[in-house]
């Protein structure tokens, strides 16, 4: 059991926030591609918390990027991101943290990036756009 | 010259001949209506194969609004200046985005289950993505400037072609 309370195990069912916080991460359809390539250390920051109540995913958002002004939240499950070949382990402090990790790697920087790429475009089309207004 | 737009030269030839005619029956009428169309909708295309001025200043202006940490190289702006310049006519225009390494990514994302995502860092080789439905794939496309790698322009078409007259053969 983790100090938030929640298993320490993801079941593939389980909901996931990832916030958005970059206008260019984000058009009117949805979370574009960008919204799920992982940083240079591999680690693509999630929230454990479903859609509603929306109150909770903002205080989440601002807990988890204090300051920042959060445009919203791409919603997938644990599930997606496990059939994308990655995994979810939590990960907290903060509370309900998450990271997807198991990104390809390659020495060719290039081929590297676009194996990353297609794991976020699989993302991008599970995911659900939920605008914080 | 792919066929389609080999007949569309010779109707468009026929409609300058009959554009000028006086006194025509309803029956030519009808043909020089039927041909202005034509001509209207070529027009339209043919704007569609040339640079487009908006796309290369929407680059410019979004470079100029990135920060230093993730301003693109100036090869990598030029290259994607001639990736820009070398799309086949036809093809829906891609969302341009400054990408967090500093390179500069261009997106068809046509729908949820049909994207292409095509990355320009300056080394002369693109990595792309593309989802098709349940299909999907990435690789690494050489571009030497002058047109579309011949891969990553079908994988285009099947993602984001627009216009079927214009599909390369």
């Amino acid at each position: 059991m983790l100090p938030s309370g929640l298993s320490d195990s993801i079941a593939a069912d389980e909901p996931l926030a990832r916030f958005v916080h970059e206008s260019n991460k984000f058009n009117k359809s949805g979370a574009k591609p960008g919204a799920f390539m992982p940083p240079a250390n591999g680690l693509l920051s999630v929230a454990r918390h479903p859609k509603e109540p929306l109150d909770g995913l903002r205080f989440l958002a601002e807990e988890f990027l204090p300051g920042v002004d959060v445009y919203g939240a791409a919603m997938l499950s644990a599930g997606d991101a496990l059939n994308t070949g990655l995994s979810v382990i939590p990960e907290e402090p903060p509370p309900r943290h998450a990271n997807i990790t198991g990104w390809p790697t390659s020495s060719d920087p290039e081929l590297q990036k676009a194996a990353r790429k297609e794991k976020a475009l699989k993302l991008a089309s599970a995911s659900e756009w939920v605008p914080f207004g | 010259m792919p066929a389609t737009l080999s007949r569309l030269g010779s109707a468009l030839t026929l409609y300058s001949l009959v554009a000028g005619a006086q006194g025509v029956s309803p029956e030519a009428a009808a043909i020089d209506k039927d041909l202005a169309n034509v001509a209207a909708d070529r027009d339209q295309s043919v704007s569609l194969s040339r640079p487009s001025a908006r796309l290369l200043s929407q680059l410019t202006e979004l470079v100029a609004l990135t920060t230093a940490e993730h301003r693109p190289s100036e090869l990598a702006i030029r290259e994607a200046e001639f990736l820009l310049r070398s799309l086949t006519p036809g093809l829906s225009e891609p969302e341009i985005t400054i990408e967090d390494d500093a390179a500069i990514a261009l997106e068809w994302l046509s729908s949820r289950t049909r994207m292409l995502s095509v990355s320009v860092n300056g080394s002369g080789r693109l990595a792309y993505a593309w989802l098709n439905g349940s299909e999907s794939g990435h690789a690494v496309a050489r571009f030497v400037g002058n047109y579309l790698p011949p891969v990553l322009r079908e994988i285009a078409w099947e993602v984001a072609g627009a216009d079927a007259a214009f599909r390369p053969e």
